[in-house]
């Protein structure tokens, strides 16, 4: 890393040339270990640095990333005059908001940190979770361990005068239950962990485990479920992929901005029922977590809808000037190689009052439906097809046997307006998310939550 | 900027450092520095220009017999490199391999080299963006977004058999977006283009994603026939064999592959082929320093050889050339961070005998399906699939007709490929979504799918 005055005076250079300039130097570090039945068969450690720099001139933002300050500044130059050309073509219309001038540090430290474990207590943690696992599996499994270390660090700097360090631990636990079976192959994946060090991974409460061990006991025995309308039962994770896909990328201002959402042009309209408030929240300790986005704004909870009506987007400084509001800090690139973008951090369905056994009461006869495995979706029309790993039938208000993987298709407006129960607490996970090909963590956080008449195949 | 020279005396320089400072009995070194320029157009306006340069290295090397793996991003000084090696890592599940002597520099770049786009100059991406922006305002009723990235990546391949690749390439990779608006709907559509050259025009994929959404946007039809024939188009068929065909083709002795024994239709011919000049995956090396070939997969639907690299190939046996660096979700799909696999390079069906419109013209009734989602749950050992077709058409009296709501159909791939397949003489260059090969595919008629409204 350049010194602290070699930064200070490249700000300054280029500043004097444009309206606005940012400076990003991060540094990541992350290490993947692979594991099959037990036995380590990759440890990868990768680490990397660089700059991000985005600045404004004559109406128009560009962003140059680098490994050295010197390259990013002949790319600058470059820049600079690609600019005055759009300009002459067509005048530069992006502006930012104002933002307050912050000066912060924000550390947040691994409990127990993977850097100082031995070989051999890395080699113990696999082996005990996978003993774990197989004494209370049934069937003949391939039992994947995924383990993915990371340490993130970013220094922010612009010419408003803003300066802040940030830095951030990572740990992420892929289990991965796979079965082969007469020429056929069925598996089922969990993710578990989040933001800190070995902490946060089940180790010392191997029993969070029991429901992955159930599922995968049960992979064999699930049937397959006929096309048709049901009333059914997302669990934690589908209903976030429900909210976030769907719903949650037509919130996001840039795509409202671009003709990409559904609905745009619906704020201070109703667009579900009364007992649907959907936040985006950075604050929640997941995955999703951080203090400050990637211009330098404090991270605030956004409600997105309250108690049915549109009331806000998620905005970075440059759509919040677009469309006359204020920043809601979710302008966030995973590192300093990617311009960033308006991007989700924890979004949820607001939890209500219903239990589980509730949920299940009110549907009576219908279909649990459990943990995503993909899907897509068209923000401009709100139509989505999402992907379930497995499910399990409701029968009398009560679970039934298990399900393979089912897809649901539909109408986000229609959808939301057909949900007809929200449970009473939040479960988070870890969750990624992919938009114009970057990749970025995001808190899988959401209650459970019932829907009648979904189309289900 | 490294220059050519600078990088390769870099490479040569780590090798030496770990050669003299550590007693490896063998060590690769993999760098790259690729430059990359981004822009587009997006709702009538300018997309932000973009640049990025990134140079890193990758090192494996056998210590105690046993293959460790790590990289980091350059300028890097030794000491650091020294840290890097002192953590504690635990080796690569791995054979004992030998890195393997390679032939020289880069002697034919042709196939993977385009001027203009090493070039970097910005006013490329203003002139592709304005040509794009022009076509889009001849429809009021049309949005055209499209995203443009041009890269230039240069790769050096070092070994303890002192021997060196160098090799430098382009890509350009479009990606176009339309949204079409009636007064009652809104249609939308995509299409993807990757090349290591630039086209002499991009007309011809801008009118034919327009001529897409319109027609979508024609009333649409229910479904009363549930035995009808089936065309998919080159996208959809590439999918779904990229999902269920793929990874049974590539050696990887950690996974579980299908029984492919009983073969396919003699009409099945697929040939893996990085060397056709401007595919998408032509290089002229592999990312271990073996040079790209041309491999017979299926021969008359027999299956010949399998993908490798040389980590899963015997120590004398055949050596593909298929060792490839992948970070799926980014747009140049190479990353010296990555470990390298097994991948295809271009995939290459043998064409049919008759032209899709000629097909199309003999059936009384049939269905063409443009577009499919689901494909990612299909299963690659039993061939089962069970997908949506979401962009589809009746054919009546030997014309595409209307379109048809989604609906969804299940099949085994195994089984169409075995006897249930027709191909058209009409192949496109297809690079499915997040996956660094293509497909010169063409259309596959089936007749035994099961359609479910």
């Amino acid at each position: 890393m350049n010194s602290i005055r070699d930064i200070s005076s490249f700000l300054s250079k280029i500043s004097k040339q444009t309206k606005y300039v940012d400076l990003r130097y991060g540094n990541i570090e992350e290490r993947i270990i692979n594991s099959i039945n037990g036995s380590i068969i990759k440890d990868i450690r990768t680490a990397y640095s660089g700059y991000g720099i985005r600045f404004l001139s004559k109406g128009i933002i560009s962003f140059t990333s680098a490994p050295e300050l010197q390259i990013a500044y002949e790319d600058i130059n470059k820049l600079l005059k690609t600019s005055n050309i759009i300009a002459t073509w067509k005048k530069g219309v992006s502006k930012l908001c104002d933002a307050p001038i912050i000066q912060a540090t924000t550390t947040k430290t691994p409990k127990k940190d993977w850097e100082n474990l031995e070989k051999s207590e890395i080699k113990q943690i696999i082996t005990d979770i996978e003993n774990y696992i197989r004494e209370k599996l049934k069937i003949k499994v391939r039992i994947e361990i995924d383990l993915l270390f990371i340490k993130w660090s970013e220094v922010f700097r612009n010419s408003e005068g803003t300066s802040i360090f940030q830095s951030y631990p990572y740990t992420v636990m892929t289990l991965t239950g796979r079965l082969s079976e007469n020429g056929n192959q069925r598996l089922y994946y969990k993710n578990f962990g989040g933001l800190g060090g070995l902490e946060v991974l089940p180790y010392d409460d191997l029993e969070k485990l029991d429901e992955f061990i159930q599922i995968v006991n049960n992979l064999p025995y699930a049937k397959n479920v006929g096309t048709s309308n049901y009333n059914v039962v997302l669990n934690e994770d589908i209903a976030w992929i429900l909210t976030h896909e769907v719903l949650g990328h037509s919130l996001e201002a840039d795509n409202v901005l671009s003709g990409h959402s559904f609905y745009a042009g619906l704020q201070g309209m109703k667009i579900a029922p009364s007992y649907v408030s959907v936040i985006d929240d950075p604050y929640l300790e997941t995955i999703g977590y951080y203090e400050f986005d990637s211009e330098g704004m404090k991270g605030r909870g956004t409600l997105l809808v309250d108690d049915g009506i549109l009331t806000d987007f998620l905005h970075s400084r440059e759509t919040a000037a677009a469309m006359g509001g204020e920043s809601s800090a979710n302008y966030r690139a995973y590192s300093f190689e990617h311009l960033p973008q308006v991007r989700m951090s924890n979004t949820f369905i607001e939890p209500k009052d219903f239990s589980f056994e509730e949920l299940l009461e009110q549907v009576k006869n219908g279909i649990y439906i459990c943990d995503g495995y993909g899907g897509s979706s068209e923000p401009q029309t709100g139509d989505f097809n999402i992907d379930s790993q497995y499910a399990r039938e409701i029968k009398n208000g009560e679970l039934g046997g298990y399900l393979r993987g089912v897809q649901l298709t539909g109408k986000i407006s229609q959808t939301l307006s057909l949900i007809k129960g929200i449970g009473d607490r939040l479960l988070a996970q870890p969750g990624s998310c992919v938009k114009n090909n970057q990749r970025i963590f995001t808190g899988s956080v959401s209650p459970k939550i019932a829907i009648f008449d979904q189309r289900v195949s | 900027m490294y220059s050519d020279e600078e990088l390769k005396e870099q490479a040569i320089s780590i090798l030496s450092f770990l050669e003299k400072k550590y007693n490896y009995d063998q060590i690769e070194v993999f760098l790259q520095s690729l430059k990359q320029l981004q822009g587009g157009t997006e709702f009538k306006t300018q997309k932000t220009i973009q640049s990025s340069t990134k140079v890193g290295c990758a090192i494996r090397f056998f210590k105690d017999k046993k293959l460790y793996f790590s990289s980091f991003s350059l300028p890097r000084s030794f000491d650091d490199l020294e840290s890097v090696f002192k953590k504690n890592v635990f080796p690569i599940r791995s054979k004992h391999f030998h890195f393997p002597e390679i032939s020289g520099l880069q002697k034919e770049i042709k196939n993977i080299y385009d001027k203009k786009i090493s070039q970097k100059e910005y006013n490329t991406i203003l002139e592709l963006s304005n040509q794009i922006r022009e076509i889009g305002e001849e429809n009021k009723n049309l949005i055209l977004d499209s995203s443009i990235l041009l890269a230039e990546e240069r790769k050096i391949i070092a070994n303890t058999t002192h021997t060196l690749a160098f090799e430098r390439g382009t890509w350009l990779n479009l990606d176009f977006r339309a949204l079409y608006r009636t007064y009652d709907m809104i249609i939308s559509g995509e299409k993807h283009y990757s090349s290591r050259i630039l086209p002499k025009s991009i007309d011809s994929i801008v009118d034919s994603l327009i001529s897409e959404v319109i027609q979508r946007s024609k009333k649409s039809q229910k479904l009363h026939n549930l035995l009808l024939p089936v065309i998919f188009s080159p996208e959809s068929f590439s999918n779904l064999l990229s999902f269920i065909l793929i990874p049974n083709i590539i050696s990887n002795a950690n996974y579980v592959h299908a029984d492919l024994s009983k073969g396919f239709s003699s009409d099945f011919n697929l040939i893996d082929d990085g060397t056709v000049p401007g595919l998408p995956n032509s290089t002229a090396f592999d990312d271990e320093g073996i040079p790209q070939s041309k491999t017979i997969v299926f021969q008359n639907g027999e299956l010949k050889n399998k993908l490798n690299n040389i980590e899963e190939s015997d120590e004398n046996g055949i050596k593909t050339g298929n060792s490839f660096r992948i970070k799926k979700f980014e747009i140049f799909p190479r990353n010296y961070r990555v470990y390298p696999r097994v991948y295809p390079s271009n995939l290459i069906i043998e064409e049919g005998n008759k032209k899709f419109g000629n097909i199309v013209s003999e059936f009384d009734e049939a269905i063409y399906i443009n577009a499919i989602q689901g494909y990612m749950t299909a299963n690659y050992i039993s061939g089962d699939f069970a997908i949506s077709a979401i962009d589809s058409y009746l054919i009546e009296n030997g014309s595409i007709k209307s379109t048809l709501p989604s609906f969804n159909i299940k099949g085994n791939l195994f089984d169409i490929l075995h006897d249930d397949c027709t191909f058209t003489k009409d192949r496109k260059v297809i690079r499915p979504y997040n996956t660094p090969y293509s497909f010169v595919s063409p259309y596959l008629i089936t007749k035994n799918l099961e359609i479910l409204p």
